[in-house]
């Protein structure tokens, strides 16, 4: 439930040790190294030895995603997409890579004759292209070139009054060209001219841009075009139907081998990664020292590991450097570490601040419920979370925000029936004892909620001081932290007392009211004024110290957003629900276009809500709630550790 | 002549809610169109970019929070035929609704120019997050005002 405590180490291992005493570190995610090479042009004495293999199973791998079956997405999230292996297991993959690299040369050679193939393909295909549009070509291609002629294939737009071969004639003959044009069409001609004219003084002659035309290279073959069109398209034919083998070899590979070949290039880049740490550190020809943040809490486990493994490998403890701040992880109790993904939306906070996890945790789940307010929504965030924890085998992080999203599902219902939200049905339609439950009803009457939201507001504030006040008691600071938040705290005390003197619930005479607000705004004044230097400095910042009295302000009615969304989910489940009481009368379908219009509607609804309430709910703990307390922005610690998206590790 | 009244509370009531809704709709385009470009380059900042696009969000609610207070206050809400708000009264629900709505309309647009700059710094280090929500949410602090005023005004009729 807080803050991770942090050492800085120093690591050293045996060259030959490295693997296995990284690998026990990568297994418990519980060191962020440092690079503390200073040689890094120095010899190295370790070596990845699967350099050369990770990027061709890598390579194989992602040809044949391409002829994976295709699994539903029903499989996918039943039996999840992960390989279930022990540490053992591990082992023994990683040893045994001669089988990988065996499947490996055979698909490579697969994808070279694809490749082959692929490219006869486009290129008869190609020619089969310009057969087609010279069809009409009643000349052999043989004969293209003689002794003295050679033909050119010229084609033009159609767009111009001439006919392209009025037009090369014209401009042959201007030229005084000997020529002779053979018309296909009046866009298409062949023309014969002598071979001392080459293909630039041609294009000249012509003025190919201004003219639009086009010196086309003639089709491949002997014969007439027409008769080479039949020949090709044979071949073509022909060249597919290998084709058609190879894919079906290559769904046979993926079928049998894709699955190994993920999990062995998920293997391999885990130690890729241990290997990639070793430039950071410093090595003699025996022994690497490797420099880094190491999770305190996890310290005695990987000293446990080392020893159980026989890896001689040693932590030493290390003092940080002046204005050194360790990376930040946050740790806490299953019950509330779902709504660590909120803080990690934020991004970590300081090295010495509080983790605000805990805190926001019940304000989070009480705005996300009056944010959405709706039984029958918040039935569908339970019913669907529950599905996903229950019924798939979804990664930690889904499940984790499963979890979340139970929370902030029952909170919906809860508040729900205080507010009487029911997919947007009319409160005076529903039963008796529904009615019984609700205590607020946000259309209707909107300003005890607006009210009530306001009030939330100055709670959570207050609460954020007196976590400001606790925080800085934790760092020794507990007399600075009370002269900060103190005459606030009375300020906001006060300001209640006049609220509940002004609804007349307590008894307190208006002028006393007015002394104390003026002794809070003293306090403020004399207690900010401490922080400035010199006189003008006390001065400007007792100043600055009232004028943060605006951003409470500010802070406080922004809660007014709570009423605002609540509003929002109503009214749209409301508007749902009158159009498909519209349609309801259309006759004969009737019933299924409502029915329709219902469950498009209220998913819809669901989902534009849910949004809306989740950002605004952590947007509320991020600006309002936060600001009071956390002073530093963490790096988060970021250790040597494995991304499994093929593999999932079991125990033994 | 007796309908003039609820017009004017209706056309103030349209008015707050959709120049509230017109800054949003700028501002969230610009912090939008910013953070999808990040996004395109770091997929893993998608979160943090969704809440900063979803600052400039607020003057939208603020908007619709204000066009029901009037609504509730005018009566209008919840009215059974018999109501009847005269000429001066209605100018009053409508200039009470002016703060919320030019507030909103300008801060949710400068807002959203704000939040895509932020998130160019948040693009460059994520450890500024607290920051750039910290200087999108200054330019907010004037959208709050105007619910403010615009409050005060209406339980002031």
């Amino acid at each position: 439930m807080a803050v991770v405590p942090m050492e800085k180490v120093r690591l050293l291992v045996y060259a030959k040790d490295v693997d296995a005493a990284l690998d026990v570190v990568q297994r418990d995610s519980a060191l962020e190294f440092k690079s503390v090479n200073t040689d890094e042009d120095g010899e190295e004495v370790v070596f990845f030895p699967n350099e050369q293999l990770l990027p061709r199973v890598q390579h194989v791998v992602n040809f044949l995603s391409e002829y994976a079956p295709e699994i539903s997405l029903w499989r996918k999230l039943r039996e999840g997409t992960r390989v279930a292996l022990t540490e053992e297991g591990v082992k023994k993959r990683l040893s045994d890579t001669d089988a990988v690299e065996l499947v490996v040369k055979d698909v490579e050679a697969l994808q070279v004759e694809f490749a082959e193939l692929n490219e006869k393909i486009d290129h008869l295909a190609e020619n089969y292209e310009r057969l087609l549009e010279w069809k009409d070509l009643p000349l052999r291609l043989a004969d293209f070139k003689t002794k003295r002629t050679e033909t050119v294939l010229i084609k033009g737009g159609a767009g111009t009054p001439k006919t392209v071969g009025e037009l090369v004639s014209d401009k042959l003959t201007d030229a005084e060209v000997p020529h002779s044009i053979m018309p296909l069409s009046d866009t298409h001609v062949a023309v014969a001219l002598p071979k001392e004219i080459e293909e630039t003084k041609l294009s000249e002659l012509l003025e190919l841009e201004a003219n639009e035309l086009q010196i086309v290279t003639p089709p491949e073959g002997k014969e007439t075009p027409e008769v080479e069109l039949v020949a090709v398209l044979e071949r073509l034919s022909k060249a597919r139907g290998e084709k058609a083998l190879l894919i079906d070899q290559a769904e046979h590979f993926a079928i049998s081998h894709l699955r190994n070949l993920q999990v062995a290039a998920e293997i391999l880049s885990w130690q890729q990664a241990r290997f990639a740490t070793v430039k950071h550190a410093r090595k003699t020809k025996y022994v690497l020292v490797f420099e880094g943040w190491l999770n305190a809490n996890k310290k005695a486990v990987i000293e446990a590991d080392f020893k159980k493994n026989n890896t001689p490998a040693v932590f030493t403890k290390l003092e940080p450097e002046e204005g050194e701040e360790p990376p930040v992880e946050i740790e806490n109790s299953p019950l509330i570490r779902p709504f660590e993904a909120v803080t990690r939306l934020y991004g970590m906070p300081g090295y010495h601040d509080l983790d605000p996890t805990p805190f926001l945790a019940a304000f989070f789940f009480l705005f996300f419920g009056m944010s959405l307010t709706d039984v029958g929504y918040g039935l569908a965030l339970v019913v669907a979370s529950i599905f996903i924890l229950r019924f798939t085998k979804a990664t930690e992080a889904t499940k984790s925000f499963a979890k979340l999203l139970l929370y902030i599902g029952i909170a919906t219902v809860l508040v729900g029936m205080l507010f009487g939200g029911y997919f947007g049905v009319s409160p005076d339609k529903l039963p008796p004892v529904l009615q019984k439950l609700q205590m607020f009803d946000p259309i209707g009457d909107p300003l005890p909620v607006f009210y009530l939201a306001l009030a939330l507001g100055v709670f959570q504030v207050m609460v954020g001081m007196i976590i400001k006040i606790y925080s800085e008691y934790k760092n020794g600071r507990l007399l600075n932290g009370l002269m900060d938040e103190g005459p606030w705290l009375f300020t906001f005390g006060v300001g209640i007392l006049y609220v509940l003197n002004s609804i007349n619930y307590v008894n307190v005479p208006e002028n006393v009211i007015a002394h104390l607000a003026i002794l809070g705004a003293v306090l403020i004044v004399i207690f900010s004024g401490r922080n400035g230097e010199g006189i003008i400095g006390k001065i400007i910042s007792a100043l600055a110290g009232l004028y943060a009295g605006v951003g409470h302000f500010s802070d406080v009615l922004s809660y007014s957003r709570l009423l605002a969304l609540g509003l929002a989910t109503s009214a749209l489940a409301f508007a749902v629900n009158l159009i498909a009481g519209m349609v309801v009368d259309v006759p004969y379908l009737g019933f299924i276009l409502a029915a329709a219009i219902l469950l498009v509607g209220h998913l819809f609804t669901l989902a534009i809500n849910t949004l809306g309430a989740f950002v605004h709910s952590a947007r509320l703990q991020f600006v309002e709630f936060f600001g009071k307390f956390i002073t530093g922005t963490g790096k988060e610690f970021k250790p040597l550790s494995r991304t499994e998206n093929y593999v999932t590790i079991v125990d033994d | 002549m007796e309908l003039t009244g609820t017009i004017l509370v209706f056309v103030g009531a349209a008015i707050t809610a959709i120049l509230g809704f017109l800054g949003s709709v700028v501002g969230m385009g610009y912090a939008g169109q910013a953070a999808a470009g990040v996004v395109g380059e770091k997929p893993s900042l998608f979160g943090k970019m969704l809440l900063m696009q979803a600052l400039p969000g607020s003057q939208g609610i603020y908007g619709l929070v204000g066009a029901f207070l009037i609504l509730n206050f005018s009566g209008v809400l919840g009215n059974d035929g018999s109501l009847v708000i005269s000429t001066a009264e209605g100018w009053q629900y409508l200039i009470a609704g002016l703060p919320i709505a030019l507030s909103g309309l300008l801060s949710g647009i400068y807002q959203g120019l704000v939040a895509a700059s932020g998130i160019s710094l948040i693009a460059k280090d994520e450890s500024n997050t607290g920051r750039a929500v910290t200087l999108a949410a200054m330019v907010e602090t004037w959208a709050i005002f105007g619910v403010l005023i615009s409050f005060i005004l209406l339980i002031s009729i």
